[in-house]
């Protein structure tokens, strides 16, 4: 099992936002998380990537408690996203991909890759204030994949999309599936998770 | 560490590609050369004398008003007269009138000018040469005193010199402390502005959202030194190219014309005995004093010294701003607050300032040596009491407790980071 989240608990003050969350994500495994607004599926999605510290509960990652090393290995795509405006988008990416651990050689070569995949090695050196929203969100998906993460987190991954990225993410998905990656995917669209998920998870 | 590099290097270079960064980087340089150069070169300019019309009335003045380079006298017999003359000669700039009394001392004086006034300096110099001369007929004619005689009386001057009883070397307090006022407001301006950049690059990763993204990389505190430091470096290289910059256009400025300087003093000096008489000789030689008093006391403190611990307390002065704009940066939610809550933080430096005017004058005193202790208005303290001289005990206690100050700072400051920067 490559993430075991067990009894995961968090308030914020007086509000109680999850109570007793427990699931599992194995390789290859897409998980839906469901749930209305503001049911937690961020704040979960967050205490999974170590940005917030859940009250009580364990996380295990490949079987031992999840500790800020095995972030190298977590992809996250958050709900609200964004570029630095001025810096050129494929050196964002490498600088991404560097923090997640990755060499400059392989970032470059990794981030390449993926924008001759997607149809963007024009936009390499351009700053992500001149490029369209559709194109910035592009971008942003590369950045959550580019390092190779064994778990990808994607937080309501289809909103602000259009039609054809939505479609190109949801086959992206499909593949970095079939290859190996965990993915946890939260989403308050029924359908999306039912054709996408192995299971799902409702909160 | 490597994430800790990552973020500093590309804080620096995006820096470093911002165009502002580089205009700032020239024209600072080029404005300090501009201030050293103008004034001399102002100086040193050739100008066509202004030409004024007298009308004495009185008879005291006119025979012994002196023209110079910058201002000549022209006797007119009637005001009517004079008038007539400025009307048609464009070169008169201004009629100087001085009416008769029944008294035979005379108040008043009238400058007549055309549309345009005339030039201050010009009408200081009118002025003073009017007094001297009112006073020399004084002495003359009413006390019967020799006007020479008067002025080596008056001229009579004791210099009260402060020196140190161990060494027995000259304190140069007034250089002291211009010097001092000059380190603390550099430092403030120094810390608000390489401060205030840490809290706008937290402000752009929280207002364009990749904060979280980073935040699933590198931990808060991670990401807050890597920035940081990244801005402290950026501080540091610009400091050093104002330093090398502007030593290369001063330096340019000295090889292409060496005599600036000596031009600029004789002709000062011709100046000043042409349009104040002898009397211009005691304020003449004052000023040459104020001047060498200035060089002996810049070449009596420890110039390195005074450096090394202005930037010492820079760097500690900006970790401990630093951390605390980037959390304050973290918390805040919109731009519209951040103002004055950092003119809130900052104010412990402010208040610093705005004591120079009480703690120059006894830099050893309570206020001095409480403002040195406390971290926040410690590095603006220390640098205003460094020319005077501070005990190494307390300047290493203030650097303890600055040190202390930060390390707390950082902390609370990542917690707040931690808590705010994502929500």
């Amino acid at each position: 099992m490559l993430l075991q989240a067990d009894n995961l608990s968090k308030s914020y003050g007086a509000h109680r936002v999850l109570d007793g969350i427990s699931f599992t994500a194995d390789c290859g495994e897409v998980v839906g998380i469901l749930g209305a607004n503001g049911a937690g599926k961020t704040t979960l999605l967050r205490i999974v990537n170590l940005i917030l510290e859940a009250d009580s509960g364990t996380i295990l990652f490949d079987g031992h408690p999840m500790t800020r090393a095995d972030l190298a290995a977590v992809g996250y795509l958050p709900e609200e996203r964004g570029l630095y405006r001025r810096m050129r988008v494929g050196e964002q990416v490498v600088y991404l991909a560097r923090l997640k651990g990755m060499s400059r050689a392989d970032a470059r070569s990794e981030a390449r890759a993926w924008f001759e995949r997607l149809g963007a090695a024009d936009w390499w050196n351009r700053p992500a204030n001149r490029l369209s929203k559709g194109m910035q969100q592009k971008v942003q998906f590369i950045s959550t994949v580019v390092h190779r993460p064994r778990l990808l987190i994607l937080d309501e991954p289809f909103s602000g999309f259009d039609a054809d990225n939505a479609a190109m993410l949801r086959a992206e998905i499909e593949r970095l599936s079939r290859s190996g990656t965990a993915i946890l995917l939260s989403t308050h669209n029924r359908e999306a998770a039912a054709s996408l998920c192995h299971k799902t998870l409702q909160l | 560490m490597k994430k800790i590099l990552l973020i500093l290097s590309r804080e620096y270079r995006l820096r470093l590609r911002h165009p502002s960064f580089w205009v700032l980087t020239l024209l600072v340089p080029l404005l300090l050369a501009a201030l050293y150069a103008l004034p001399v070169m102002a100086a040193n300019r050739n100008a066509r004398p202004a030409e004024v019309l007298v009308v004495d009335e009185t008879g005291l003045f006119e025979r012994s008003l002196r023209s110079s380079d910058e201002l000549s006298f022209r006797r007119m017999p009637s005001l009517d007269y004079a008038h007539d003359h400025m009307a048609d000669d464009s070169r008169i700039a201004a009629i100087l009138y001085i009416p008769a009394r029944e008294t035979t001392i005379p108040r008043d004086a009238f400058l007549y000018h055309r549309s345009s006034e005339p030039p201050m300096a010009l009408q200081q110099s009118i002025a003073a040469q009017l007094q001297m001369l009112l006073r020399n007929a004084i002495l003359e004619d009413v006390y019967g005193l020799d006007p020479e005689v008067y002025r080596s009386v008056a001229n009579t001057d004791i210099k009260l010199h402060t020196r140190d009883a161990a060494t027995g070397h000259e304190s140069f307090a007034r250089v002291k402390g211009v010097l001092a006022a000059v380190l603390a407001v550099l430092m403030v301006l120094a810390l608000v502005v390489f401060g205030v950049q840490v809290m706008r690059s937290v402000q752009e990763e929280k207002s364009t959202r990749v904060a979280e993204v980073v935040a699933a990389s590198v931990h808060p505190v991670q990401l807050m030194v890597g920035k940081i430091s990244g801005v402290a470096l950026t501080a540091i290289t610009q400091l050093v190219l104002w330093v090398l910059l502007a030593t290369a256009a001063i330096g340019a400025i000295q090889r292409a014309n060496p005599d600036l300087f000596a031009q600029a003093r004789e002709q000062q000096t011709a100046r000043t005995l042409a349009t104040k008489g002898t009397d211009a000789t005691a304020q003449y030689n004052t000023s040459v004093a104020l001047v060498d008093e200035t060089v002996q006391g810049l070449t009596a403190i420890n110039l390195p010294l005074v450096a090394g611990v202005f930037l010492a307390f820079f760097l500690l002065g900006y970790l401990l701003y630093g951390a605390l704009l980037a959390a304050l940066a973290a918390r805040l939610d919109s731009d519209a607050d951040a103002l004055q809550w950092v003119l809130l933080m900052l104010s412990p430096l402010l208040v610093t300032l705005m004591l120079i005017p009480l703690l120059v004058p006894d830099p050893d005193g309570a206020l001095a040596q409480w403002l040195t202790l406390v971290p926040f208005s410690a590095p603006a303290a220390v640098v205003l009491r460094l020319p005077f001289g501070i005990s190494t005990i307390q300047l290493i206690l203030s650097a303890l407790l600055l040190l202390l100050a930060f390390l707390a700072a950082a902390l609370l400051a990542a917690r707040t980071y931690r808590r705010h920067l994502v929500r």
